[in-house]
């Protein structure tokens, strides 16, 4: 006898979860006897389905999933029991992954923009009239009038490829990504305080961990996964703490022992207070910084007593002022810090979409260098990422305008000659300053600086800050979308549109936020006509003239081979993460320098490859990225918001991502159900606030910045403190950015998508 | 038809009345409580929009909850009819 095909999906879901939660078989089981499933019909039926090894397409965190496909469609989705980042467990995005391979919005066919409409084109004539143009605006304006905007939700080979196209061959740095807009200010802090972008430690730290520091980050919603890792470690330890520093109250204040409701962008002299508390009272490590640490102002070296000196100001009170928290409760995240042996930091977008985002990242890494802790289990200064490969593909495989693969700089001649030998160009091809960051690159197409752009699996036609600003330079320029959706925000003002193969059409490489390269099983033939980024863009480059160079990009596995060649020696090699052993294992974290390498779960201590132990001579941790090996603490002031409330803007807007929706709406706008879950923008209102302007939940309220205005629906909650308002930016219909400020921090150029003043005025 | 299975993750002395309200759902079946606070659910809805509905309702209505972590979703709709074989 066969199961009916119900009772084999209920078999199948129950024996997911229990292989999740290490139950062994469903078969036998009293709490499933109910199911009455029998076990050899199961297995009978189970044959024709065929399980693939991926990873999740959303967040940052690199979940493992499982794609199960029957007779070339895809019937289900799973976690992967033995990828040890989530062991099994997803989140409620998981449901929709299937979905959006076969969401009717893909795009099909490639189309070109003809006397205003995007019509039915070719491949061939797509191509052409692209290579044809890229090649025109080259030769009439060089190279610099020409752009690359890409993902961090792209594969490293994708962002690999068009690196080597645009920055080795068109010979223009102008090449950037909208990791930009999320973690800029992770790296430019990693870079200049430990010499070397990612975070030290990993995940494993998380089970070893006595106290989490959470500051700007809704963990509970934007990272579950994690999330349940950490509550399950406070769960098992009761002694375990959490501390969150955010302006918001969320989901992750369930499992929170102290929060800090700062208000937003005055937090960086909370930071220094705590830092000053752990110096006067003597909890810091002061073998560690001796031996590892080294002091500056940011233009010049200091001594630890200047450093004390500078923070002299911070005591808790005028941090409590200056933030709207009390002092009582400063000293008590301090004493946390300073007498919990073991403490990891995370922190994602309220830390790093700021004016002082890169001087936030520094002063949470001082608290970790004052006491030592880092560099050891349970101990981490560890950034949280968004995207699902911006680590791997934008921050190591160099799609910024200023880097080059392997953690390299443009600026650097010894770089420049080292890619452009293995890219088989002249190293004068690779130009030695930075292009445009990606404000100036969307602000180059208004001025016509910039005549065309390739955006690939991005839509900076609603994401970019100050939107208003921007829309008719995109409109104007000669702009080239790859994307597997269509129409979004940016893909309809495109003059040609390019149909990309989804995830599970494709194989690749994701890298995530503990530097963890994960390679993606191609499942599915690609939908329509679509075709996978790396070969389009090797086209292209073909049809430009430089076939010489990209003739070899016959498979995804010819591009990473090329790739992990650039890796070499470095200090996130991947050498030994070939696509063969990636495609067996789950995951590899760098340094993995051999095949039989296991990877590395601390840098700059013992166990990491490339540990000095000469040079260390005896100390824990040497940071071999920096010239004497020692870590930096900046002495950096409370810089707040580039546009602080005022009389006639006396709220502070703040934006940010709910639980349902992701992004733009590019992926989850095309489930209808989605969309219909939360239909309508809105915007968070302190109930104070809103008894004060007489305004109730579904109340229509105009929110009004310098920049523009924007007509939502009120949701009264407890959740924003009060003088401040949340809006999430995801409705095309409603954009949330023609509010947000354009400022950048000066180090990182991220924009402050985290604080900006308006006014509320009830409609 | 589309079958899924959570584990939800409650606080333990919130667990039996997280189970008693999961259990007056309609197409919600738990199975058991495993290592303390996980309850297996099974969620049988007749199309995507209900599933996630459920999976939504019970996240953010819940007192005692934790969190709410998909393990499995079939991709098919139209499956219910395809009964295979008997005997």
């Amino acid at each position: 006898m066969s199961l009916s095909r119900r009772d084999f999906l209920r078999a199948s879901a129950l024996s997911a979860a229990a292989t999740t939660l290490g139950i062994g078989s469903i078969f036998g089981n009293d709490a499933f006897a109910k199911a009455k499933i029998d076990k050899t019909d199961f297995m009978q039926d189970s044959k024709g389905v065929q399980w693939h090894k991926s990873v999740c397409r959303f967040c940052g965190v690199g979940c493992g999933v499982m794609l199960g496909v029957k007779d070339g469609k895809p019937v289900g989705i799973r976690g992967d029991k033995e990828n040890t980042v989530n062991s099994g467990l997803l989140c409620v995005k998981a449901f929709y992954l299937h979905q959006m391979i076969t969401a009717k919005n893909r795009l099909l066919y490639p189309m070109i923009r003809k006397n205003g409409k995007l019509t039915r084109a070719t491949w061939d004539e797509a191509l052409d009239l692209v290579a044809s143009k890229f090649s025109e605006i080259r030769d009439k304006y060089g190279p610099d009038a020409l752009a690359f905007y890409g993902s961090g939700q792209a594969e490293t080979e994708e962002t690999y490829v068009a690196n080597k196209l645009f920055k080795g061959h068109i010979g223009t740095n102008n090449v950037e990504g909208n990791p930009r807009l999320c973690m800029a200010s992770a790296v430019g802090g990693y870079v200049s305080t430990f010499g070397a972008d990612e975070p030290i430690g990993t995940y494993d730290d998380i089970e070893k961990c006595d106290l989490f520091f959470i500051v700007g980050s809704n963990t509970a919603e934007a990272h579950p996964v994690l999330y349940d890792r950490i509550a399950q470690r406070k769960r098992q330890n009761p002694n375990v703490k959490i501390v969150i520093v955010d302006p918001r109250k969320t989901p992750t204040n369930k499992i929170a022992d102290l929060h800090l409701q700062v208000i937003p962008g005055y937090d960086l002299a909370i930071i220094n207070a705590i830092a000053k508390i752990l110096i006067d009272e003597n909890m810091i490590d002061e073998k560690f910084i001796e031996e590892s640490v080294n002091f500056s102002n940011g233009s010049e070296a200091i001594t630890f007593d200047d450093y004390k000196k500078f923070l002299e100001k911070y005591t808790p009170e005028y941090a409590a002022k200056q933030c709207g928290v009390k002092a009582e409760d400063i000293v008590k995240a301090a004493r946390l810090f300073g007498q919990t042996p073991r403490v990891m930091s995370m922190w994602c977008m309220g830390v790093n979409q700021r004016v002082a985002g890169v001087f936030l990242n520094n002063l949470i890494h001082n608290l970790h260098l004052l006491t030592g802790k880092l560099g050891k289990d349970g101990c981490d200064s560890f950034s949280l990422t968004g995207q699902p490969n911006a680590c791997g593909g934008v921050r190591e495989g160099g799609g910024l305008c200023h880097l080059l693969p392997g953690h390299r700089v443009v600026a650097n001649e010894q770089h420049r000659k080292e890619i452009a030998e293995l890219w088989n160009v002249p190293p004068e091809k690779i130009q030695p300053k930075p292009g445009k960051h990606t404000v100036a690159m969307f602000e180059a197409l208004g001025t016509g600086d910039i005549k065309g752009i390739y955006i690939l699996c991005t839509n900076p036609a609603q994401s970019i800050p100050n939107l208003s600003k921007y829309l008719k330079g995109m409109e104007d320029a000669f702009m080239v979308v790859a994307e597997s959706f269509h129409p979004s925000e940016t893909s309809q003002v495109a003059d040609v549109v390019l149909p990309a193969a989804f995830w599970g059409e494709k194989e690749g490489v994701y890298g995530c936020t503990e530097r963890r390269s994960q390679h993606m099983a191609q499942a599915l033939k690609p939908s329509g006509e679509a075709r996978w980024d790396g070969f389009i863009l090797a086209d292209i480059a073909k049809r430009m003239g430089y076939a010489e160079n990209f003739e070899q990009f016959t498979s995804v596995e010819a591009v990473w081979s090329e790739y992990i060649k650039c890796t070499k020696g470095k200090d996130m090699d991947l050498t030994g993460a070939t696509f063969s052993r990636l495609k067996k294992v789950r995951g590899l974290r760098w340094p993995v320098p051999s095949e039989d390498h296991p990877g590395t779960t601390h840098r700059f201590t013992e166990g990491d490859p490339y540990f000095p132990k000469d040079k260390a001579a005896g100390r824990r941790m040497y940071f071999y990225a920096k010239p004497d090996g020692k870590a930096v603490i900046f002495a950096r002031p409370d810089k707040g918001p580039e546009e602080p409330t005022s009389a006639e803007y006396p709220i502070a807007l703040t934006t940010g991502r709910i639980m349902e929706q992701w992004h733009t709406m590019t992926m989850t706008g095309q489930i209808p159900e989605l969309v219909r879950a939360a239909p309508n923008p809105y915007v968070e209102i302190n109930p104070e606030d809103a008894k004060q302007w007489g305004v109730k939940t579904r109340d229509k309220v105009r929110i009004v910045t310098k920049r523009g205005s924007l007509i939502v629906e009120a949701k009264v909650v407890d959740r924003p403190r009060k003088g401040t308002i949340f809006v999430p930016w995801h409705w095309p219909e409603s954009l949330t950015n023609i509010l947000t400020i354009d400022a950048v921090d000066p180090g990182s150029k991220e924009p402050e998508y985290k604080v900006a003043a308006c006014r509320v005025e009830k409609v | 038809m589309i079958v899924a299975s959570m584990i939800i993750k409650a606080f333990p002395e919130n667990i039996d009345e997280v189970i008693l309200k999961l259990n007056n759902i309609p197409n919600v079946t738990t199975y058991g409580v495993h290592k303390e606070e996980n309850i297996i659910v099974l969620i049988e809805a007749d199309s995507e929009d209900q599933l996630k509905d459920l999976a939504r309702y019970i996240n953010s209505e819940f007192d005692g909850i934790l969190g709410t972590y998909p393990t499995f979703v079939s991709a098919d709709e139209n499956f219910d009819e395809e009964i295979k074989t008997v005997n």
